[in-house]
């Protein structure tokens, strides 16, 4: 097992310098930079730009800022600091370290979506089971026909209809933020805030989800081992729980693995609708400024959580399934 | 499956379909489907030209004015939050280069002098009273005495030298620096007191007292060791920063918001909110449902949403006068195109067009038809200039046909037949771009195909995308009629769209040279006297009428509401901060 980590591990290497070289290159070919909002900008005169593209070291070839930002070369101004040092760089834009702002935006992030994740478990995976045992009661087809519904509405709809109505008729519930400006802080505030952002996210999830178990459920009560377990006479609920559930849920942790990414990446319809300052908005806004080193800051991360991410349902395969761990 | 669960099943299905519908029914979704027209957020072309006057307005004469109306008794405290697009940049008021960066440096700090909103005249800021020599080179600034840092140093002369000797540094990263660095050199910033300080200019520069010496001051205490890539990366920049103005920063939540406190020690008075808030907010719509949850007090209101606003009990609205315009070019480089050399048929094609209709359409009558390129707004506007272009088809086509335009062939395009500079047969049909998405200008091109085509000109319209559409203005100039917008600065200076030397170095994009012009446009700049300055803009708005190189179709309508709780607050384009430490909110 060590040994299959260590190696995966290793393999992990080159395939995530790939992914750092490949996507670096991409961005700098897209057309714009990080100055090309001053362009237009009558007040600011072109030998300002290009002075100021000089002083990012923006100028250089595209294969030496990529050696700069990996730490392999020395940067503007005499500084040699890079990925390799642990150094995710310096926005473009508003000049601050970029781990900083990750480490800034990812709690509220997290907050969102792990509120978000474990809410939509509690709901879907109970509610795919029932679908699966009771297949075509009325539960089932409500099930049915709202994660459809789920799935195809866009979220961005949902939400605006969620503020008008929660916020702007009803004034339940505040329309977006974090916290209530001009306020003390506290739990049950950000708890307010947390609902509809999470309640929006979560249909998402619940809808896709929903469907997974049940799928994975179906498969799993036609098997012979099912039928043993009920011939033995054990109860129905252990049967569907030890025995069902727990085999029906190895494909839904493949799932979950490969959502981490996700998880941290953020939600970027949901934090945009909400004014939610998470990572969705940081790499949102970091793109469309061109802002280098922000874009990458949240690549590798990004990267990073994939490789861990598909790890971690790799393994937890082997926890949940004896015949993984044999092999 | 049975039959019961079929039905079952159809049933729900109808359920949930129906009180979707029942959804969309209710009046309030309305604003959703305009909610999802305006997510498109209109893309400023240009960052707006508001000056960099920082706030509040030391002017006894303001104080007088607003005492009865200001100072709430006893009632310290509340916040003031205000709602905006975008996410600040940076708090360094020499660095930034963004709108949102300029509203939250306004609230913390001064400048030298600010602009008056009411005339676009100077008044006082820092500097009490200045004086401007004889010749028009020396500026000397008297500055205030009782002026503190929010950390509590006191503010001297030394930090205006200071701030400026930073601005010219080419290491430092200010986006001014080729305003300045002709004008102005390092040693010809003197000190001459602890509160005097004297800038003697390289050549006379009569926007220097309107626009070069409105950018926020620096304290020198706390910056002035740094090496200039620490002063790029200074944490005073985003978290630390220090100014004088009515408000001291307190937090900046990225993405989120900027929360500054109440200056206790402002020399105009301490203001009375305890709190002043710069609150992101993604666009117009949840800008607006905020406004009316009260979650922002006062934020720019769309055109499309402004007949709402006006209805919502707590909201005051208005609309003002911006610098900001929709003009289109026509591009006049022989290389590119000879369609538009003749003068006859770049009027023709003005009068061609029903601005007003267009107006009252595409921007909800939230704007002024243009007749000059100055704004109406600025001193320098000619009320009386000529010609104007009222619609007048008729007008356009007997215009078209003694320049030589006319339709023989009977296909319904006008083609040339003596047309100077242009092969005979070839025929008055165009290109005419704007950049795509921006709904507005997408809407302007479409009503411009419509009325040349109904005097046999031909406009193949095309959304271009951002970036490649700034290369055609910028770089490569292939285009016939391009659709923009752009902000003229306070000042009422247009060499950059207009002078001959513009032409690839500013914003003269069409190549457009009128010696005349450039005459006029260079001699407004050899005085400050204002009344000599405006006999020159007087007379190129009306070669620029008469010429219509690039004509202006009409300036934009500033629209602006705000909680009736919040006091003292003047919506306005120029200088909206002048009294800021004045705001105040009931309960």
């Amino acid at each position: 097992m060590g040994r299959v980590l260590i190696r995966r591990l290793l393999q992990s290497i080159p395939v995530f310098f790939a992914i750092t070289m490949i996507t670096f290159g991409l961005i700098h070919a897209v057309p714009g930079g990080p100055t090309a909002r001053l362009e237009l900008d009558p007040d600011i005169k072109p030998e300002d730009i290009a002075r100021i593209r000089a002083n990012m070291g923006l100028d250089k070839p595209v294969w030496l800022q990529y050696l700069i930002w990996v730490g392999l070369a020395e940067g503007g101004q005499g500084r040699r600091s890079g990925l390799l040092q642990g150094d995710l760089g310096i926005s473009y834009i508003d000049q601050t370290p970029v781990g900083r702002s990750i480490v800034d935006r990812l709690p509220n992030t997290l907050l969102l979506t792990a509120t978000s994740l474990v809410l939509s478990l509690l709901v879907a995976v109970p509610l795919g089971v029932i679908s699966a045992i009771r297949r075509n009661s009325w539960v089932d087809n409500v099930a049915t026909v709202a994660s459809t519904a789920g799935v195809s509405i866009p979220s961005f709809w949902f939400g605006l209809v969620a503020i008008l109505v929660f916020s702007v008729r009803l004034r339940w519930l505040p329309s977006g933020g974090m916290y209530t400006l001009g306020q003390e802080r506290n739990v049950l505030d950000l708890a307010r805030h947390l609902i509809l952002p999470v309640a929006i996210l979560s249909i998402l999830n619940v809808a896709g989800w929903n469907r997974y178990v049940r799928g994975s459920m179906l498969e799993v009560i036609r098997q012979d081992y099912i039928r043993t377990a009920r011939a033995k006479g054990l109860k129905e609920r252990y049967v569907i729980v030890r025995h069902g559930l727990r085999n029906a849920l190895v494909p839904v942790t493949t799932l979950m693995g490969l959502s981490l990414p996700g998880l941290v990446g953020g939600a970027l319809v949901t934090e945009t609708i909400f004014g939610w300052p998470g990572m969705g908005r940081l790499a949102y806004h970091a793109a469309t400024k061109r802002d280098y080193p922000v874009i990458m800051g949240v690549l590798v991360m990004s990267a990073v959580l994939v490789l861990v991410g598909n790890l971690l349902a790799d393994l937890s395969y082997a926890l949940l399934d004896p015949r993984v761990k044999a092999e | 499956m049975n039959h019961t669960s079929r039905r079952l099943m159809l049933l729900v299905a109808l359920l949930i379909l129906g009180s979707l519908a029942l959804a969309a029914c209710e009046p309030k979704t309305e604003i959703v489907e305009k909610v999802v027209k305006e997510t498109v957020v209109e893309e400023e072309v240009v960052k707006e030209a508001a000056p960099e006057a920082v706030t509040e307005a030391p002017s006894a004469a303001a104080d007088a004015e607003s005492a009865p109306t200001a100072a709430p008794q006893g009632s310290a405290g509340g916040a003031i939050i205000r709602g905006d697009f975008a996410d600040a940049e940076s708090l360094n008021p020499i660095l930034f280069t963004d709108n949102a960066s300029d509203i939250v440096c306004q609230m913390m700090y001064n400048a030298l002098v600010q602009v008056n909103p009411d005339d676009t005249t100077v008044m006082p800021d820092l500097a009490e009273r200045w004086e401007v020599s004889d010749d028009n080179l020396t500026f000397t600034y008297y500055l205030r005495k009782d002026v503190t840092w929010h950390d509590g140093e006191p503010f001297t002369a030394h930090d205006v030298k200071f701030t400026y000797e930073a601005i010219l540094n080419p290491e430092i990263n200010s986006p001014r620096r080729a305003d300045f660095v002709d004008l102005l050199s390092p040693e010809n910033i003197v000190v001459v007191d602890d509160h005097t300080i004297r800038f003697t200019l390289n050549r006379i520069d009569a926007s220097w007292l309107c626009c070069k010496d409105i950018y926020g001051i620096l304290p020198k205490h706390i910056l002035g060791d740094l090496t200039p890539a620490e002063f790029n990366a200074a944490a005073f920049n985003t978290s630390e920063p220090v100014g004088t103005g009515p408000y001291m920063f307190h937090e900046w939540v990225k993405d989120d918001h900027v929360a500054l406190v109440s200056n206790p020690n402002y020399f105009d008075g301490a203001p009375q909110p305890e709190y002043w808030y710069y609150k992101v907010v993604e666009n117009e719509t949840v800008a607006f449902a905020q406004l009316q949850t009260g979650e922002v007090d006062y934020a720019v209101v769309s055109a499309a949403l402004w007949e709402q606003a006006q209805q919502v009990e707590h909201l005051d609205c208005t609309s003002y006068p911006r610098f900001a315009f929709t003009f289109y070019t026509y591009n006049l480089d022989p290389e590119k195109t000879p369609l538009f050399l003749d003068v006859r048929t770049r009027q023709a094609l003005l009068y061609a067009l029903d601005r007003e209709a267009m107006v009252d359409s595409i921007v909800f009558g939230l704007g002024d038809v243009a007749h000059s390129t100055v704004p109406p707004v600025s001193w320098a506007h000619n009320p009386d200039n000529e010609p104007v272009y009222p619609y007048d088809p008729e007008r356009a086509k007997k215009l078209l046909d003694e320049a030589g335009w006319r339709d023989e062939d009977g296909d319904g395009v006008r083609e040339a037949h003596g047309v100077e500079g242009v092969t005979d047969g070839t025929k008055l049909s165009f290109d005419l771009e704007t950049n795509a998405g921006n709904q507005e200008r997408e809407q302007v091109i479409q009503a411009m195909q419509h009325y040349w085509a109904q005097i046999g000109v031909e406009a193949r319209t095309a959304g271009v995308e951002w970036n490649a559409l700034l290369a055609k203005l910028t770089e490569t100039f292939d285009f016939d009629v391009i659709v923009v917008g752009f902000n003229w600065d306070i000042d009422p200076d247009q060499r950059t769209m207009w002078h001959t030397d513009s032409y690839q170095a500013g914003f003269n994009v069409n190549r457009y040279s009128n010696p005349q012009v450039d005459e006029h446009l260079d001699a407004a700049l050899q005085t400050v006297d204002m009344e000599e300055r405006k006999v020159h803009y007087y007379a190129m708005q009306r070669i620029l009428a008469e010429e219509a190189p690039s004509p202006i179709l009409y300036f934009r309508q500033g629209t602006e509401c705000w909680n009736t709780r919040l006091h003292e607050y003047h919506a306005n384009d120029i200088n909206p901060y002048y009294n800021a430490h004045e705001w105040w909110v009931g309960r």
